[in-house]
């Protein structure tokens, strides 16, 4: 077989282009070129390298398969061949090819992975010059049970008439100095004619009859260029229609997945893309964001482009429960910004993604704050709010529900419980605010039991440290005489004044002094001290 | 006397005693097996406590001061010459004995007045 060398100006032109971009789409004339010229190695091995970067390139993994049956790898050059279907049912070339391998009878005698290779008769097997790559080509899906192994009996005599057929294809693709055009020329004539052959009908051709079968196609499409008439066929074509009248040997060539594919999910086709080329979806998603069109619904490149886009918005508006805030924006500007919001999800499509955006009324929002800090410079705690009564807890925390993000800071100041302060700074101030919010207190202060103020709360001016040392000194004694008495340990003094009442609470050395006026409510501050005595007793131990 | 007793029978309440600003005891009705001489010294020094400790903080003078125990509370309230004291249990009607502590020590104050001063 006279090889020739690819044109020179060809191959330096695609090889500068793949060496300034590795990127690039050149390796597939490139491998083209040193397929027609018959470096078929070198052809493989260009389409194996670019389908690393390119796995989605349905010509690259075509004209793959198309050099793996050159080279006798008809097993390998079905797989990739039935991956290109599986992903894109019509492609004519995919199907072009397939047709030309059963047409060869070359998939009718596989068997196993390597006995499938069938050694060219005008050129001996060609050495593999990377190994490492073909073999991950045949470690990739295996198709035994969809082109079946049950024809190996027939193996020796379909070899024989393989190498005939072989024959003729070289002498077609060499004939008269012009193999290469014959070829493309011949290639061209069957994709025209792809959709007047009823492909199924091929499937079902047997062996033993294939060589004359063939014989008899190929006069057709010579005399016929526009239409192969298979009415004008012999009778044995007939019985090549599976469907009909050759049920047994569908399961010879089960080619039923070709149904199925148009129902696969653009994610099963990544998927089978994936497995095809040996790398994780993920990799080919990266790889080939700008060449996924193929994939026909999967577009997830825009997908991720919408996404970020929402994230930009997200953060120039700040984030959902930012917009807490935007309650205290003029209703105008409010409008303005939900109008803005309305276009850009109508622009996008995404409403389902914002659309807790849709359900906040951030005026009636704003009420509901307003409403609650007046609530909360009366009151103090929630439990305040419960006493009095005046809030409707049950419908506050619906609507907390439906406002999820806004409501976490409102929540947060809302359920101001003494517990819940502990985590703050100001947590001793806060409590000592619960305690001094109704009028009638006039202060509240923690004293240690050293005498020391820790922390006070007073609406008149009073020497604190000097109150602090006296009240010491009056729970020290209350201390030791109730222990001598034999009524336990001390735990709290309410003295009646005549200008108002004065409160102690004792627990584990702390002490919370109230004072209240004449008129206070006495049982409730002593609740309240007793609540925030627990509260004390978190925050400082 | 009478005073005393209609305070001691108060639901919770162990005993009344009068004490003078000394601290020794005027009147009592305390329960048997109560040291009265004890306590009415300390319940003294404790109101003495308080009453300084309001008129340094310029609080006003002390009315009546409940100091709470772990295991019962006592009850002080100014009569004039001395200390109304009732020791009660804890967990008692604090409220009902204040009130009842409140009229107990007007009468009180009515008669150390009269008989007295």
């Amino acid at each position: 077989m006279k090889s020739r060398r690819p044109k020179d100006k060809d191959v330096k032109l695609y090889s500068e282009n793949m060496a300034n971009d590795p990127d690039s789409l050149a390796f597939v004339p490139l491998a083209e070129l040193y397929r027609d010229n018959g470096m078929v190695d070198q052809a493989i091995q260009m389409c194996l390298q670019g389908l690393q970067r390119h796995p989605e390139n349905a010509q690259a993994r075509i004209l793959l398969a198309a050099c793996l049956a050159d080279s006798g790898k008809i097993k390998d050059a079905q797989r990739h061949l039935k991956g290109v279907l599986q992903l894109v049912p019509n492609n004519k070339k995919a199907k072009a090819v397939l047709k030309e391998l059963m047409e060869t009878g070359k998939i009718g005698n596989l068997s196993d992975g390597e006995s499938s290779e069938i050694p060219r008769p005008s050129q001996p097997a060609p050495k593999r010059e990377e190994p490492a790559l073909v073999d991950q080509e045949e470690d990739l899906l295996d198709f035994d049970d969809l082109f079946g192994d049950d024809e190996g009996e027939s193996k020796g005599a379909a070899a024989e008439k393989m190498e005939s057929t072989l024959l003729d294809d070289l002498k077609m693709e060499l004939g008269d100095g012009g193999g290469t055009e014959e070829r493309s020329s011949q290639e061209d004539e069957e994709d025209e004619e792809d959709d007047g052959i009823d492909f199924d009908s091929l499937l079902g051709l047997e062996e033993p009859q294939e060589q004359e079968r063939l014989d008899t196609v190929e006069k057709a499409m010579e005399e016929d260029e526009e239409e192969i008439d298979l009415d004008s066929l012999p009778d044995w074509a007939d019985e090549a229609m599976p469907e009909e009248k050759t049920p047994a040997k569908e399961d010879d060539y089960d080619f039923s997945f070709l149904d199925d594919m148009e129902d696969d999910s653009p994610e099963d086709k990544l998927e089978i893309l994936a497995d095809l080329n040996g790398q994780d979806a993920d990799v080919i998603l990266d790889q080939t964001e700008e060449d996924l069109d193929f994939l026909g619904d999967l577009d997830l490149g825009e997908e991720k482009e919408e996404k970020e886009k929402e994230e930009e918005i997200l953060e120039e508006e700040g984030t959902e429960e930012d917009l807490d805030f935007l309650g205290d924006l003029d209703l105008g500007e409010e409008k303005e910004e939900k109008e803005k919001e309305e276009e850009i999800l109508e622009e996008e499509g995404t409403e389902e993604d914002l659309d807790f955006l849709g359900d906040l009324d951030l005026g009636e929002e704003k009420e509901e704050k307003e409403k609650e800090e007046e609530i909360l410079e009366e009151e103090g705690t929630e439990e305040d709010l419960d006493f009095l009564g005046d809030l409707d807890l049950g419908e506050e925390e619906e609507e907390k529900e439906k406002r999820p993000f806004i409501g976490e800071q409102e929540t947060h100041e809302a359920e101001m419980l003494p517990t819940e302060l502990m985590t703050s700074e100001d947590g001793l101030d806060a409590i000592l605010c619960s305690l001094t919010t109704p009028d009638e207190v006039m202060g509240a202060m923690v004293v240690g039991s050293d005498g020391f103020v820790v922390a006070s709360k007073l609406k008149q001016d009073m020497d604190l440290e000097k109150m602090a040392a006296l009240l010491a000194s009056i729970i020290e004694t209350a201390d030791r005489s109730t222990q001598r008495m034999k009524l336990g340990g001390f735990r709290g003094i309410l003295v009646e004044t005549d200008t108002g009442t004065i409160h102690l609470a004792n627990r584990q050395g702390i002490t919370l002094v109230v004072l209240s006026d004449t008129e206070a409510r006495l049982g409730l501050i002593r609740i309240r001290m007793h609540n925030a005595l627990d509260s004390l007793r978190q925050y400082l131990y | 006397m009478n005073i005393l007793e209609e305070m001691s029978n108060v639901s919770g309440c162990k005993g009344a005693m009068l004490v003078g600003r000394d601290g020794l005891i005027i009147l009592q009705n305390m329960s048997t097996g109560t040291d009265a001489k004890a306590l009415g010294a300390l319940a003294s020094t404790m109101y003495r406590d308080v009453e300084k400790a309001l008129s340094e903080a310029r609080l006003g003078n002390p009315g009546m001061t409940i100091v709470e125990a772990v295991d019962g509370q006592v009850f002080l309230v100014d009569v004039g010459e001395g200390v109304l004291v009732v020791v009660a249990d804890r967990g008692v009607n604090t409220g009902m004995i204040r009130l009842r502590l409140r009229e107990g020590a007007r009468q009180l104050r009515e008669v150390m007045a009269r008989d007295v001063g």
